[in-house]
């Protein structure tokens, strides 16, 4: 429903409509879909997960005790923002 | 995990079947709806943004956050409507990260071309890109979307007024930048 649209402008906006092929636009989303979701993309990404893990244990291990249980929530947190830019 | 490719015996198949399959991750149901929502995606980007690399680009980015979030969408009847949204949203996010980039690069057409319809349609988004991007988001929704103003409203989130105003304001603009292609009325000459 539109409410007090001009008409040739209208038709303007109806003759410039294209009907756009599919194919090559279809194949650059299914490329971009298997980039993303990829088996690759799932191994880099528990990869950096279990390396963010281990410097957490490695960071809470050498610190002082005071500062253990900060620094191993520090680097925690580091891992997963990692993770999540992998 | 199945391919994201339209086919699979679904081209025939039924929107609501399709989309029903989609919501519940498959691919190959999303893809078919890539194949039927592609064009009117991609047009109504490009008349957003001018650039058709741009736009195709804007389409990919709408269509994979689609693609994600899919599974989140309440009712299948609403699913033009949910599309149109995240498109105008990947859009402003575009604007806010490159402001200026797509803006008053274009002029307005100062050659008039001969009167096609590759021409106008040329033209036209040359036209829309020197709109201010709200005014030409409303002019866009109301005359290629065919949207009503109330519509409108609810998409950008502008009150009805802005709207009216937006659409008034930007289609005079337009009329004005693209009168080579207005039919002559030999009256006008005399």
């Amino acid at each position: 429903m539109t409410d007090e649209l001009d008409p040739q402008l209208a038709r303007w906006f109806a003759a410039a409509e294209q009907s756009l092929a599919d194919a090559e636009f279809a194949a650059r989303v299914t490329a971009l879909h298997r980039r993303r979701w990829s088996p690759s993309a799932a191994l880099r990404i528990s990869t950096l997960v279990w390396r963010g893990l281990m410097s957490a244990v490695a960071v809470a291990l050498r610190r002082r005790p005071a500062l253990t249980g900060l620094a191993a929530i520090f680097a925690l947190a580091l891992s997963i923002g990692l993770a999540l830019q992998g | 995990m199945n391919d994201l490719q339209p086919g699979r015996g679904l081209g025939n198949a039924a929107e609501g079947a399709v989309l029903a399959l989609a919501m519940r991750g498959d691919s190959a149901a999303f893809g078919e709806l890539v194949r039927r929502r592609q064009s009117w995606l991609r047009n109504l980007l490009r008349r957003l943004c001018r650039d058709p690399s741009l736009a195709d680009d804007l389409a990919q980015q709408t269509l994979l956050q689609a693609w994600r979030t899919l599974q989140g969408l309440k009712a299948a009847s609403a699913f033009n409507t949910w599309l149109r949204r995240l498109a105008i949203n990947t859009w402003l996010q575009h604007l806010r990260r490159a402001p200026g980039q797509t803006e008053n690069q274009a002029a307005a057409p100062d050659t008039p071309a001969p009167p096609s319809a590759v021409g106008l349609q040329l033209d036209l988004d040359r036209a829309l890109a020197s709109l201010r991007p709200d005014v030409r988001l409303c002019v866009v929704l109301a005359y290629h979307e065919q949207l009503s103003h109330t519509e409108i409203c609810a998409h950008t989130g502008f009150p009805l007024g802005t709207v009216k105003s937006h659409i008034k304001r930007g289609a005079a603009e337009l009329r004005s930048l693209l009168d080579c292609y207005s039919p002559k009325e030999s009256s006008h000459d005399r």
